[in-house]
């Protein structure tokens, strides 16, 4: 268990990782709006707050294995690259109408197990909000 | 030259051809009979200015719908309805004239092309850009760049409305009709019944409110009073036909449709997008161009849905004001951030932002037989039963408009470029409030936006009364827009729109009409 739960840590650690050059990539000129803009919050505080949301909505799923297996990704040590396979299984979610409701936001299931994955990995377990993990010490 | 019906002495009147309705068809149709060789009246039921007591004329009964709809939606003055135009202007796609198996009693008599010239002849009269017929876009000005269009996804295509504002033909065309030799502008003049003999209209017969009547005898008819009012004076048209005229079938105000309009959601869009086109693209001070989003012809044929087009909302406008939630922000990250890992947040645009904008759809209505026109029991100041429409949305109007929201979030998320939120998913559209779109108060559409409670909103585009078809089992008019069985007798305007595609009809009324007036100028007296 501990080798798999490092293991996932390290993967989605490396994914991040492998996004911060994306991320930092350069900027576009924005025409002029009026539309709304959004002021995003730090990316990891965004992911663990849909991981969470989604764990309690199914905690049936609250369990790494289960996340890991759901996501293809039970091997011993994930190649940070699989991240390109998530297009397909998003993709595919659509095509089966796989799309999960969090406050009315229309997300795919794997998105929304990413983002669990990410929560019960890179959080201790007691933060996150399930009958489950309360009883962890 | 102007006559002011009260004030008219004579109880008769001869002329080549009697166009009724003084709005974007009859206006259109007078400007493009003038020096055809042939006198043409054209009247009015208002005269220059809006007043009360013609207003109270277009009472009605609209169970269904709330907000004043048929009253307020109908103007009687000259320039009709154009005088609260907001102008939007895009041609009918080339589907809306096609039968379309999956939409029952769809198909124009005609084929899309063959209003391409009408269309460019349109254009001109009302002082916008001509649309490439190959393409979606507007072919500007040379002055002006031509637009980048860009869609989400193989299931939608980005079209162009143009936007002219005050377009008000009473004021554009009145100098011109009033000074034209061969154009008689009869005001305060209300058409009140056809009297036909066998196969032709022997005369028209008009009242004023001041207790005039007068007969109108002419070569030829054109009715041009609204998709209401035409159904509705043809069915009070019962002198030898109890049915009304040109009502053998059962048919006139049948069918009828309007184009329902719906705030459907919020959507975080990441940048990339054109959003300045999406949302406004101002050209001049009374040009605008606007893109909507449209299924496209395939999609539309492969789930079996109608035609309907997404828009955002702009700040200000009607639907411009999304309300913030808590998990906004993390959608706009995380979201934002899985999107640019799996490559589908477009190139270039990888800052990690995001804007959110209101949602709205306004789609096709089915034509469909029991949403029609028919004669209440109660009577007007001239003792002509007023208009009584039932309404609903029925089972594909729903259908196509929760598949095309569901469809637009499902791009978003697939290509990357943003996530909807719909306020559609838990709601059954048959059994939401529908209402008249300019008596929507600021109060109401604050609420409909706080409480994103699903409200149909329709606009008085009255299309389908009396249809157009080859057949008259199927249609009141026939493909040149004359009433089946009537020699003598046509109608222009939306009520002859079979089906109305997902575009304001006022462009495709004015084409219409213009080549109706093609036909009369070279038709034999």
């Amino acid at each position: 268990m501990t080798d798999s739960l490092d293991a996932d840590r390290r993967f989605v650690l490396r994914a991040l990782a492998c996004l911060l050059p994306t991320m930092a990539c350069a900027r576009t000129s924005l025409p002029p709006l009026e539309l709304w803009p959004i002021p995003t919050a730090p990316v990891p505080t965004a992911v663990f707050v849909l991981g969470r949301q989604y764990l309690a909505a199914h905690p049936e799923e609250n369990d790494l294995g289960t996340l890991r297996a759901a996501l293809g990704l039970d091997v011993p040590e994930p190649d940070p690259g699989t991240i390109d396979d998530f297009d397909g299984a998003i993709r595919h979610d659509l095509q089966t109408r796989d799309v999960v409701e969090l406050e009315g936001w229309q997300l795919s299931r794997t998105e929304c197990r990413l983002y669990a994955l990410a929560t019960l990995t890179l959080t201790t377990p007691a933060r996150v909000h399930s009958p489950d993990a309360r009883r962890r010490p | 030259m102007h006559v002011d019906a009260r004030e008219h002495d004579q109880a008769s009147i001869r002329t080549d051809v009697c166009i009724i309705g003084a709005g974007a068809a009859g206006i259109t149709l007078a400007v493009a009979l003038m020096n055809s060789g042939r006198r043409t009246l054209l009247v009015e039921s208002g005269g220059f200015e809006r007043t009360t007591e013609h207003d109270l004329l277009n009472a009605a009964e609209t169970p269904t719908i709330g907000g004043g709809y048929l009253s307020g939606s109908r103007v009687r003055i000259f320039g009709g309805t154009t005088s609260h135009w907001t102008g939007f202007c895009l041609p009918l796609s080339a589907a809306t004239f096609a039968e379309r198996p999956w939409v029952p009693d769809s198909g124009w008599p005609i084929d899309g092309t063959e209003l391409h010239p009408f269309y460019e002849r349109a254009c001109i009269q009302i002082g916008i850009d001509p649309w490439d017929p190959d393409a979606c876009d507007p072919i500007p000005s040379p002055e002006l760049p031509r637009l980048s269009l860009a869609s989400p996804s193989d299931e939608f295509e980005t079209r162009v409305y143009q936007i002219r504002r005050r377009t008000h033909f009473g004021d554009q065309f009145r100098d011109m009709l009033t000074e034209a030799d061969d154009v008689t502008l009869l005001t305060h003049a209300t058409c009140t019944e056809l009297r036909a003999s066998e196969r032709a209209v022997d005369h028209a017969l008009l009242r004023t409110l001041t207790g005039k009547r007068i007969e109108v005898q002419a070569n030829a008819f054109v009715l041009a009073t609204g998709g209401i009012e035409n159904a509705r004076l043809l069915l009070a048209s019962t002198q030898g036909r109890p049915k009304g005229l040109g009502n053998d079938r059962d048919l006139v105000g049948r069918y009828y449709m309007d184009h329902p309009e719906l705030l459907v959601g919020e959507a975080l869009l990441w940048p990339g997008w054109d959003l300045d086109l999406y949302a406004g693209h101002r050209l001049e001070d009374r040009l605008v161009q606007m893109g909507a989003m449209f299924t496209t012809t395939a999609h539309q044929r492969a789930r079996g849905l109608l035609q309907a087009g997404i828009q955002l909302g702009r700040a200000g406008s009607r639907w411009g004001n999304p309300q913030t939630h808590a998990t906004d922000h993390a959608v706009a990250a995380a979201a934002f951030w899985l999107d640019c890992a799996r490559g589908g947040a477009r190139e270039g645009a990888c800052v990690p932002s995001a804007q959110k904008t209101s949602l709205f759809v306004r789609s096709e209505q089915a034509p469909a037989p029991d949403n029609r026109v028919t004669l209440a029991e109660e009577r007007d100041a001239f003792d002509t039963p007023l208009p009584r429409l039932q309404w609903r949305m029925n089972e594909l109007d729903c259908v196509s408009l929760q598949h095309t929201v569901q469809a637009f979030g499902d791009a978003l998320l697939r290509e990357g470029l943003g996530r909807l939120r719909s306020f559609l998913t838990h709601t059954d559209l048959r059994h939401v409030d529908t209402i008249y779109g300019p008596s929507l108060t600021d109060e109401q559409r604050e609420r409909i936006n706080l409480e994103q409670r699903p409200t149909i909103l329709v606009w008085g585009h009255h299309m389908g009364t009396t249809r157009m078809s080859d057949d008259p089992a199927r249609g009141v008019v026939d493909r040149h827009c004359q009433v089946h069985g009537v020699d003598n007798l046509h109608v222009a305007g939306s009520s002859v729109f079979p089906t109305g595609g997902a575009a304001n009809p006022t462009l495709t009324i004015v084409a219409l009409a213009l080549r109706l007036a093609d036909r009369l100028r070279t038709a034999r007296s």
